[in-house]
Order: C-alpha cells, then sequence, then structure tokens
C-alpha cells in the first residue's frame, strides 16, 4: 500500500483512539479499583474545574496514576522513533535506541548519582542520566567521525568500545556499592516508572516532542537512506546531513527518555520491526506510527508491572521483555521470510 | 542539453593516485562505455561524474556547471545512476522504490502528486516492470530487481543516465534484454548513457564510444573498432584474446584464449 497523507491520518488516528482506550483502562487499573466510567467523570471534572484533586480517587488518578502513565507513554514514543531512526541511519532492522553507547554513559552517570546520594526522585538523577548519555553521544560521534562524514560501521564500532568501557567503570562501582544503593540501582538498570511527575514529563516533553518532530520532517530522506548511502545521494539527498541529524536527534531522545526513568529495552527494537510488518517501511507513516504503538506498549507494560504482583512492582523493563519477545516472534512467524 | 565535460581530473583516495589526469567529452545522445580491468578507476570515474567524489585536480562540467557547485537535488534531476546489484533489507515494493525515483523534485514535507504516480508508471511499462509492481523489492529475482532500479531511474526524468556494471549479476538472456532496453532508452528520450562494463563483447556492440583506462589513465578512446583491438586488450588486461568480427552486426569481437592455446590461435 502506498503511503499518502490519507493513509497517515487514517492509521494513526485509530492507533491514537487505541492509546487513549489504553491510557483509560490503565488509570481504572490498580491497587485501587476505579471503574472507567468514575475515571472519566473524574478527568472531565479536573480538565473543566482547575484545582486541588478532593477525593481519595481523585487524587490517586491525577496525582499518582496520570503522571506516570503520560510519562511511559512519553517514554515509550521516543524509544520506538530512536528505533525508527537508528534503524535507518545503520540501515539495520535489527539495530535499537542503545546500539551506539546512549545507554551505557545514561547508566554511568545515574550510577554515580545513586553512589553520591542523589534521590531517585529527585532532579540530580535524570540530570546526571542525561549527561552521561551527551557526553556519550558527542564521543561516539567523534571516534565514529572519518574526515568529515560519519562512517556508520566506524561509528558501531565507536558505540561497542565506548559502551564497554563504560560497564566496565559501573561494574566497578556495583562491586563497590552498598546493598540499600544496589537495589536501586537495579530498578534504574531495568527501567522504572514509580517515582514519575509532572515536572519530569514537562522536562523531557520538549526534548522528545522536538526531536520527533525533527526526525519526522525527515522521513522521506530516511527511506531513501535504508536502500543504501550512495543511492540516496543519486537520489538528491545530502547524506552526510541527514546522517548527522538522525544520529544527533535519535541520541537526544533516547537520552531524554532514558534519564528519567533508566533503561528499558525491547521497546525502541520491537516497536519499529511490528509497525514495519503491519504498515510497510515508509518511514513518513512507520515514524508517527511507531510513536503511538510504543507509547501504548509502554503504558500496558507499565500497568502490568505496577498491578500483577501488587503491592509489590516489577521492573517495566523485565515485563516489556517477557511480553516483547513472544510478540516479536509471532511476527516474526507470520511474515514467513 | 545534457554534455559532460571532464576536464583534466585526478583523484586519489589515500596517497595513490587512481584517476590521472582524465579527460573527455560527452555529447547530448552519446552511448558511452568505460571498460578496463579491475583497478582501474572505472567505478570511481563514475562516481565523479554524478559528484558523489569531487576530484581533488580538475573539473567535471555538466551543461557547463561545475558539478561540485550544483545541489544535489539538483544533480538528480539530470542524473540517474543505476547502480550495482546490491542487497536491500526493507521490504519496500517495486512501486515505492520507483517512486523515489520522484525524490528531487519534491520539497521535504512534500508526498508525490498524481504526477509523480503518472510518471512513475509509464517508467514501469517502459521497463515492463509493472506486473510486480506491490511485490516487494527484497523478493525480486536479480533480472526483475535491475529493471526496477532502471524504472527508478527513468521516473527520476534525467538527461544523463550512468550504469555501474549493470549485468554483473544477469544471465545472458538478461544481459541482452538489458543493453537493448537502455539503447531504445537512448535511442527514443535521447538520453546520454555511460556504462561501466565488464563485458567487451555487449560494450563494442552496443556502445558508440569506449573509453578503455589502465591504471586510472585512458589508455585508447573512440569507437569500438578503434578501441577494442587485439594489440590494446592484451596490453591493459594482461591476458590474450583474439579479436575479430561478430559475423552478424560486425562490431568487434573478442574471444578468451586458454593459456596454452596462445601460440597457435593467435600468431
Amino acid at each position: 500500500m502506498i503511503v499518502n497523507p490519507k493513509r497517515i491520518i487514517a492509521i494513526c488516528s485509530l492507533l491514537f483512539c487505541l492509546l487513549l482506550g489504553i491510557i483509560l483502562l490503565s488509570l481504572s487499573l490498580g491497587a485501587a479499583r476505579v471503574g472507567t466510567a468514575h475515571v472519566l467523570r473524574i478527568l472531565t471534572y479536573h480538565a473543566i474545574h482547575s484545582g486541588i484533586p478532593a477525593g481519595p480517587e481523585d487524587l490517586i488518578i491525577l496525582s499518582v496514576r496520570l503522571p506516570r502513565i503520560l510519562l511511559a507513554g512519553l517514554v515509550g514514543a521516543a524509544l520506538a522513533v530512536a528505533g525508527c531512526s537508528f534503524q535507518a541511519l545503520l540501515r539495520n532492522p535489527l539495530a535499537d535506541p542503545y546500539i551506539l553507547g546512549v545507554s551505557s554513559g545514561s547508566a554511568l552517570g545515574a550510577v554515580s548519582a545513586i553512589l553520591v546520594g542523589l534521590s531517585t526522585a529527585s532532579f540530580g538523577m535524570p540530570l546526571a542520566s542525561f549527561f552521561g548519555a551527551i557526553v556519550t553521544v558527542m564521543l561516539v560521534f567523534h571516534v565514529g567521525k572519518v574526515g568529515r562524514g560519519l562512517h556508520t560501521n566506524t561509528l558501531l564500532l565507536a558505540g561497542v568500545i565506548i559502551s564497554a568501557f563504560f560497564s566496565a567503570i559501573i561494574m566497578f562501582l556495583i562491586s563497590v556499592a552498598q546493598n540499600e544503593d544496589l537495589s536501586k540501582i537495579v530498578f534504574w538498570l531495568m527501567g522504572d516508572f514509580s517515582f514519575s511527575t509532572y515536572h519530569f514529563i514537562l522536562i523531557i516533553l520538549p526534548y522528545v516532542l522536538g526531536g520527533i518532530a525533527v526526525l519526522y520532517s525527515y522521513a522521506r530522506g530516511f527511506n531513501l537512506i535504508v536502500m543504501g548511502e550512495e543511492t540516496a545521494v543519486q537520489l538528491g539527498i545530502d547524506v552526510e546531513r541527514l546522517k548527522k541529524i538522525a544520529y544527533v536527534f535519535a541520541s537526544l531522545i533516547t537520552a531524554a527518555a532514558v534519564s528519567v526513568c533508566g533503561l528499558i529495552g525491547f521497546v525502541g527494537l520491537i516497536i519499529p520491526h511490528a509497525v514495519r510488518m503491519l504498515f510497510g517501511p515508509d518511514h513518513r507513516l512507520l515514524i508517527p506510527a511507531s510513536a503511538l504503538v510504543g507509547a501504548s506498549f509502554l503504558i500496558c507494560s507499565d500497568t502490568i508491572a505496577r498491578t500483577i504482583a501488587a503491592p509489590m512492582e516489577l521492573p517495566v523493563g523485565a515485563v516489556t521483555a517477557t511480553f516483547g519477545a513472544p510478540f516479536f516472534i509471532y511476527l516474526l512467524k507470520r511474515r514467513k521470510v | 542539453m545534457a554534455s559532460i565535460d571532464v576536464s583534466e581530473i585526478s583523484f586519489r583516495y589515500t596517497d595513490q593516485w587512481v584517476i590521472q589526469d582524465l579527460s573527455f567529452h560527452v555529447e547530448q545522445g552519446d552511448f558511452w562505455g568505460i571498460i578496463g580491468p579491475n583497478g582501474s578507476g572505472k567505478t570511481t570515474l563514475l562516481k565523479m561524474l554524478y559528484g558523489l567524489f569531487n576530484p581533488q585536480r580538475g573539473t567535471v562540467f555538466i551543461d557547463g556547471e561545475e558539478l561540485r557547485r550544483m545541489q544535489r537535488s539538483d544533480i538528480a534531476k539530470k542524473i540517474a545512476v543505476v547502480p550495482q546489484d546490491h542487497q536491500i533489507d526493507f521490504p519496500f515494493t517495486s512501486l515505492e522504490v520507483v517512486l523515489m525515483g520522484r525524490s528531487p523534485y519534491l520539497g521535504r514535507l512534500q508526498f508525490e502528486t498524481r504526477h509523480d504516480f503518472e510518471v512513475a508508471q509509464r517508467a514501469m511499462e517502459l521497463t515492463e516492470t509493472l506486473p510486480f509492481a506491490q511485490r516487494p523489492i527484497n523478493e525480486l529475482s536479480g533480472g526483475e530487481r535491475q529493471r526496477v532500479l532502471i524504472a527508478r531511474a527513468v521516473a527520476q526524468e534525467p538527461e544523463i543516465m550512468l550504469f555501474d556494471e549493470p549485468t554483473s549479476n544477469l544471465d545472458i538472456n538478461h544481459q541482452v534484454e538489458f543493453y537493448e532496453l537502455i539503447s531504445r532508452l537512448n535511442r527514443d528520450k535521447n538520453l546520454t548513457i555511460l556504462t561501466v562494463s565488464h563485458d567487451i563483447n555487449l560494450a563494442s556492440e552496443y556502445c558508440q564510444k569506449i573509453i578503455l583506462l589502465k591504471e586510472g589513465r585512458i589508455f585508447k578512446m573512440g569507437s569500438p573498432r578503434e578501441v577494442v583491438v587485439q594489440g590494446h586488450i592484451n596490453q591493459v588486461y594482461g591476458s590474450r584474446v583474439l579479436v575479430d568480427e561478430n559475423p552478424v552486426t560486425g562490431s568487434p569481437r573478442i574471444t578468451l584464449l586458454r593459456r596454452d592455446n596462445v601460440g597457435s590461435a593467435v600468431e
């Protein structure tokens, strides 16, 4: 099916409705069950009347569940779009947002922050993690640069090496960490939304939305670059510029996402792949559809993580992997290639 | 009018010059072949003709305009390249691939118009690729994929088409079909064509002019009769061949010889 604006709008509207449904359902699920009708009443009431939430249910919905769900959605969208971009940049459908080392840098930042005693809920953590990620991105970019251009294989190797180096430092830090810090570190490394606040959402929102918008504006260029870099040049694309933009903005939204919730695996790998199987490889549809499906997927995963073994919480990364992997296998099998 | 003027270009990747002081002039509507052994600089030369590489010395002019000063998208409106066959991992359909040929004409956020679809459709009719328009490119045979890539080049509506060893993965029947198709494009659309070729016989059969490259320099340039000569081929390729005439068309034809036959056949 050829992609045109009508088809993009139709499919994305559908996926958006799905996302709204999932948000509504997730709001109603949890230790305190609130019926979806009641959730809707609370939401509409507070959308019209500003002010502090009154009842306990209002408080749970608006101050606990809603920020967590919105943050999970935002992170899911960011990781999925970053995955699409890295897969296009590296011309490899199995690349993911962490492949070039962003994860190791942000992990090093976060682990360091935990060890010097910064609380997971403070701004110090995301800041340290974001800083670690950005330093890594710049390092990998610098090492992966050949002359004035980016060489994707060199970039990949640079990412692997710098990741390995940072992982070694992280291992060292973990081995000297105190017990109470260890569980924090483990949760961070597997992803955790339990400290979500509206502040976190507001902080990463401009990065994520801005980054996705920039990447989307190059969607047709991505279509050409996956056909080969020389092909893209032959078809009139400034490939070096496109590669730099893809690398910088995909890394930026990954760093922003990871900084507030830790390393959540699988979303950035499986969502673009699944969406490509469903709707084709054209990035003009793939990018927005992946954003919406990624948001839905991560909200579902986080809802499962906080409800399935309540009152205990699972790391959301464990859930994305457990549910993502079989789904991925199903899609692979269905395609029969 | 789309002429190519190559003026004393030299190029090196590292310290060794792979192209040295090349000059030639291609007129609108010409059909040229570039031949030479592996490593003689054929593909590098081709890449300089559409600006993927810029020569360190000398200049390439397209219609009198310096190639290195042109915008990529403007180059792509004039020059289309059909690459060597390569693996594509993303399942775009043939039609989607052909539509990519319209890319140089579209703004960054613009979608293909009805006109672009018509151009793509005509390109696919011409190359007989419509029957598999909806099939993913990574599921086609080598010959089919080659034709889809030619259709994409046609959809670019270029004045010049460059081919990089276009028949290297095709069987003999598809090789002839390929050359028939591009000479039709050359005739009917007055396209200027340059093709890098490993197949000296097909090149001498279809091309009007041939450049024979040796170690980055032009060893001989001219009509197939002038270039495909026993002495030249033996000297450049370092293997002994027999050159006679194609019995049907009279074009020069080479026959490869086993080393132990060389004495009796050539002398």
